[in-house]
């Protein structure tokens, strides 16, 4: 008999999708580099919403181009495996990337005008990128384009097909941007705020759409946010990430009924006591440390309330709380009280 | 609930907005004239009191924004008038124009942009008192005063704004409204750029002055909560209209305009499995050359014959305080959020 | 809950991880490394830096020709002929460059051309942008009647030849430095507006700029408070393009005679003084060409360099 090996063997077995182990992504200055996104990881099984939801400066955004292969730099992976469906990405080949890209996982990004081309019709755009990936003729490729563009909501679709990109709404864009990066049936979907520019009425149309999308399509989704009250209905599981950390990863529903960890407490704390105008809000005071100023030993511990002195000279190790598979980085929790 | 506080009802009004209306070129005919008009404002009126905080909230393109920068004079109206303690806005010159500028004042939303990227953040403040005719020393002394009430550590004076976090920035901003003593602050979004765990900071402080200075507020927002939180009474926008005036928690107890019921149904709730979103089909119509009907009779789920006769005003008075234009809010119930579940 | 007290509030100062300081610190703290690869200023760019060397020794070069052409008693050493000792290569008879079809000293005369280059463009390049700032933020600011009258202007100026109008001054003048810095200058500032006008155009729109106007600061102050200082950059950018343009415009003009006269050497005069000799002594082009093309790269190597300098996406993050 031989040790088992440490690293699952190449197709793993279980039914999750990607596996980001202990991905490290840095940002190089002028005499210093820190990493932006610090030894993150988590799964995402088939068929699953994972909510990524961190702060300006918690490395949610830089670990989804991280995942895709698209940082440049200044930045760059230093360390970490991203593996899709067995496969590792990271130092894969851009030809090769390229192909997983678009294909087999696709991304969606906060303001849609950024990645469609103005001066095309989205006609031209979408039958443009099913064929740069399936070798099928102009009929077949706007055949697929008005399927999905009717799929996605958008009414008429063969006469809109002829449309440039500014004769649409802003929810009606960001439509048109998930029918794209859904045309050739992608496994695995990145939305980086998807509807941070979008108003709250069509916000809640958008995160809908992605949720019967996943039940239609089976797929997966990583939806990454700012706001945790906007992924929280719609996603499997939550990872928060703090100054480049993660430091909880529950189901949504813990994430809201039983957060753990401070931070996210605060956070939570934060928007529940806006409902009494008799007393300030609850805040989290002091700001989120810059790159170049983190704390040495728990990121959170400077604006904690439950800081001991440990938290001060040893970061908490990511681990699994008491309760269940949830995943916890602190060394002194305390129990949820909802304000 | 808790009363606003210090408001006498004998009170006179400290702005009064009337039919305020600002039309922009939407398109040009070959020879450059004008041959369609946006109205991002459209004959909106409204009294604000002393002391209270008025929050205007509404979608994107339903006006909020053009009417602060009307309130502020950043856009000259195209009709209407504005009095501020009972002087017309619009006819003041010289003295009197420059005092009003320095008594309505303005919180911008994004702190990058609103903050001179070359400038130090004494002299961002000291901005503020360029009418005041105080001396150098009375300046810097009225600068430190500024900073220190909006929690800013005085050692930053020197600082430059990328030298700052968002928040931070946003209290520069606030403490240069306040070296212009201004009485009445329209806060554009004030918080909306800001990340989740800074947001409750500003609006804490933004309170807090408030109270302790007597300030008058106008404060435009998108995020419903916020505006629970902050305003006494809420004006509810769509395409350039207030199409329901109401006090806070009246409108949050009962909304009448169904357009403010699907507002109110889309706050993203912690608590899941309520599923009473009201999911409004399609987006708001295009605001150009509008026909005279209402306007959100597209979208309405409540729609007759009656709302594509005409277009209702801000008349109908519901409760005390409280107005909605809407022609058929007597038929609509109150708790319609039940009633129109997502499909 | 917690299971300890509180620190005092002075421990949360303490542990934040000062850069300088974290030398001597644990390493990896708070995910950062000091790598100690570090440059300063204009050294964090290497083609500013080549750039700005370049600069620096066409302007003290610059500075000598202009006291050889000025200083009376020493224009001997680019004026006097010597027929007999005429288009000699480098190193002759103590002439470190050789000499030219006259035999005058080439290193003299192309000190000299170098410091009448340098002025001309140097006066060019600071007229077109104090008048193409000018015109650029006030239309750009202000818009309406005021942008339009300034942005026709600058399009009848864009498209005029700089040839056509240097022929008009010097027939109306007299061929020299006037015409030259007039030709061009009267044409080059129109470039400087459109760019600056763009830029005007989007900060009018910033909303420090509605901040000033709510406080009621009047416009000239605007302008001079918030608008100028932020196009210093592109305009240092623009000025350093400039030059080296307008050292290629001089040449061509004097090429064409509409320059400096005889015996005043400019690079373009030299050059065209040159062609006649290029088969019997190829030297007396090569010369004063290969330094107009490496002061034209120097310039355009700072302005590269300044752009990515001044690109704020590149400076280090603060905390």
């Amino acid at each position: 008999m031989t040790v088992a090996p440490a690293i699952p063997p190449m197709k793993s077995p279980s039914t999750s999708l990607l596996e980001v182990r202990g991905l490290t992504t840095v940002v190089e200055g002028d005499g210093w580099e820190s990493a932006a996104v610090d030894d993150v990881s988590f799964s995402i099984a088939r068929g699953e919403i994972v909510g990524v939801v961190g702060e300006s400066g918690s490395g949610k955004s830089l670990t989804a181009l991280s995942i895709l292969g698209l940082v440049a730099r200044p930045v760059s992976v230093r360390s970490g495996s991203v593996r899709f469906d067995g496969q590792e990405l990271i130092g894969l080949g851009g030809r090769e990337l390229r192909r997983i890209r678009g294909a087999r996982i696709s991304m969606i990004f906060q303001e849609p005008m950024t990645s469609l081309d103005g001066a095309f019709t989205i006609g031209d755009q979408m039958i443009e990128t099913v064929r740069a990936h399936r070798p099928v003729n102009r009929e077949a490729a706007e055949t697929m384009a008005v399927t999905m563009l009717d799929r996605v909501g958008i009414a008429s679709a063969r006469q809109r097909l002829r449309a440039y990109p500014h004769e649409f709404s802003g929810g009606m864009r960001q439509r048109v941007m998930i029918a794209m990066a859904l045309l050739l049936h992608p496994e695995l979907l990145l939305a980086d705020e998807p509807t941070t520019a979008l108003d709250v009425t069509t916000q809640a149309q958008i995160l809908e759409l992605i949720g019967e999308l996943r039940r239609e399509m089976g797929l997966s989704v990583i939806l990454i946010s700012h706001d945790l009250a906007a992924v929280l209905d719609v996603a499997d599981r939550i990872v928060v990430m703090y100054a480049g950390r993660v430091v909880e990863v529950a189901t949504g529903e813990e994430s809201f009924v039983s957060p753990l960890h401070p931070y996210t407490q605060g956070l939570i704390r934060s928007k529940l006591s806006l409902r009494d105008r008799g007393r300030p809000v609850a805040v989290i005071e002091g700001q989120v440390p810059g790159l170049g100023h983190r704390p040495m030993g728990c990121r959170f511990a400077t604006r904690c309330p439950n800081r001991i002195d440990r938290c001060i000279t040893v970061e908490p190790a990511l681990v699994a709380a008491t309760d269940g598979p949830r995943l916890l980085r602190c060394h002194n929790p305390s129990a949820w009280v909802e304000p | 609930m808790t009363a606003p506080p210090q408001i006498g009802k004998q009170d006179a009004p400290i702005l009064q907005v009337e039919h305020l209306t600002k039309q922009y070129a939407a398109r040009h005919d070959l020879l450059g004239r004008v041959r369609s008009r946006v109205s991002a404002v459209d004959d909106v009126s409204f009294t604000m009191r002393r002391g209270e905080t008025l929050a205007v909230v509404g979608e994107s393109g339903s006006g909020k924004s053009t009417l602060a920068k009307l309130v502020v004079r950043l856009a000259a109206p195209t009709s209407g008038r504005m009095l501020f303690r009972g002087i017309d806005v619009g006819t003041a010159r010289g003295e009197a124009s420059r005092e009003l500028h320095r008594r309505i004042q303005i919180v911008f939303q994004d702190p990058y942009s609103s903050l001179d990227p070359r400038q130090v953040v004494g002299r961002i403040i000291a901005e503020g008192l360029h009418f005041s005719g105080l001396d150098r020393a009375a300046r810097k002394r009225r600068v430190l005063e500024c900073m220190a009430s909006v929690g800013l550590p005085t050692n930053m004076v020197s600082n430059y704004p990328h030298q700052l976090s968002g928040g931070q920035r946003q209290r520069v901003g606030i403490a240069r409204v306040l070296a212009a003593d201004a009485d009445l602050i329209v806060a554009d979004e004030p918080v909306s750029a800001l990340d989740g765990s800074i947001q409750g900071q500003v609006l804490n402080l933004l309170k807090k002055l408030q109270a302790e200075r007597g300030l008058t507020m106008l404060f435009i927002t998108h995020d419903l909560s916020v505006a629970r939180y902050m305003a006494d009474r809420i004006a509810v926008m769509h395409l350039g209209r207030i199409v329901e005036f109401s006090p806070t928690e009246r409108l949050f107890e009962q909304p009448v305009h169904p357009y403010s019921q699907a507002l109110l149904s889309a706050v993203p709730r912690f608590g899941r499995g309520d599923g009473k979103r009201i999911i409004l089909s399609g987006e708001a119509p295009s605001p150009i050359d509008p026909p005279p009907v209402c306007r959100f009779a597209g979208r309405c789920p409540w729609r007759t014959d009656v709302c594509v006769s005409g277009d209702p005003a801000l008349i109908e008075e519901v409760g005390p305080d409280h107005s909605v234009a809407c022609f058929n809010w007597r038929v609509i119930p109150a708790d319609s959020f039940g009633h129109q579940a997502a499909g | 809950m917690t299971g300890e007290p509180l620190p005092p509030i002075e421990a949360l100062e303490t542990p934040t991880v000062d850069v300088e300081a974290l030398k001597t610190v644990e390493p990896g703290a708070g995910g950062l490394v000091i790598t100690g690869r570090r440059r300063r200023g204009i050294l964090r760019s290497r083609s500013a830096t080549i750039g700005a060397v370049i600069v620096a020794i066409f302007f003290v070069i610059g500075c000598i020709g202009l006291a050889l052409l000025t200083i009376p008693g020493l224009d001997a050493s680019w004026k006097d002929q010597n027929l007999g000792g005429a288009l000699k290569g480098p190193m002759y008879d103590g002439h470190i460059l050789g000499t030219d079809s006259l035999g005058r000293d080439l290193l003299a005369r192309v000190t000299v051309g170098v410091g009448v280059s340098f002025f001309i463009a140097f006066v060019v390049t600071i007229a077109s942008l104090v008048l193409g700032v000018t015109v650029g933020l006030i239309g750009g600011y202000f818009r309406g009647p005021v942008d339009t009258f300034f942005s026709a202007m600058t399009d009848v100026t864009w498209g005029f030849p700089v040839i056509l109008l240097a022929v008009m001054f010097a027939g109306m003048l007299e061929p020299g430095f006037a015409t030259i810095i007039l030709a061009v200058a009267l044409l080059s500032w129109a470039g400087v507006a459109r760019i600056i006008r763009g830029y005007a155009l989007s900060l009018r729109e910033r909303e420090f700029v509605g901040a000033a106007k709510a406080i009621g600061i009047p416009s000239w102050k605007i302008l001079l408070v918030h608008l100028l200082p932020n196009v210093v950059a592109p305009i240092l950018v623009l000025a350093s393009y400039y030059v080296a343009v307008t050292i290629v415009i001089e040449a061509g003009l004097s090429f064409l005679g509409l320059g400096v006269q005889s015996p005043v050497p400019s690079l373009g005069a030299m050059l065209s003084e040159g062609r006649n000799f290029i088969r019997l002594s190829p030297w007396q082009t090569i010369l004063p060409g290969a330094v107009l093309a490496i002061a034209v790269l120097g310039f355009n190597l700072l302005g590269d360099g300044l752009r990515d300098l001044l690109d704020p996406r590149l400076s280090r993050p603060q905390g």
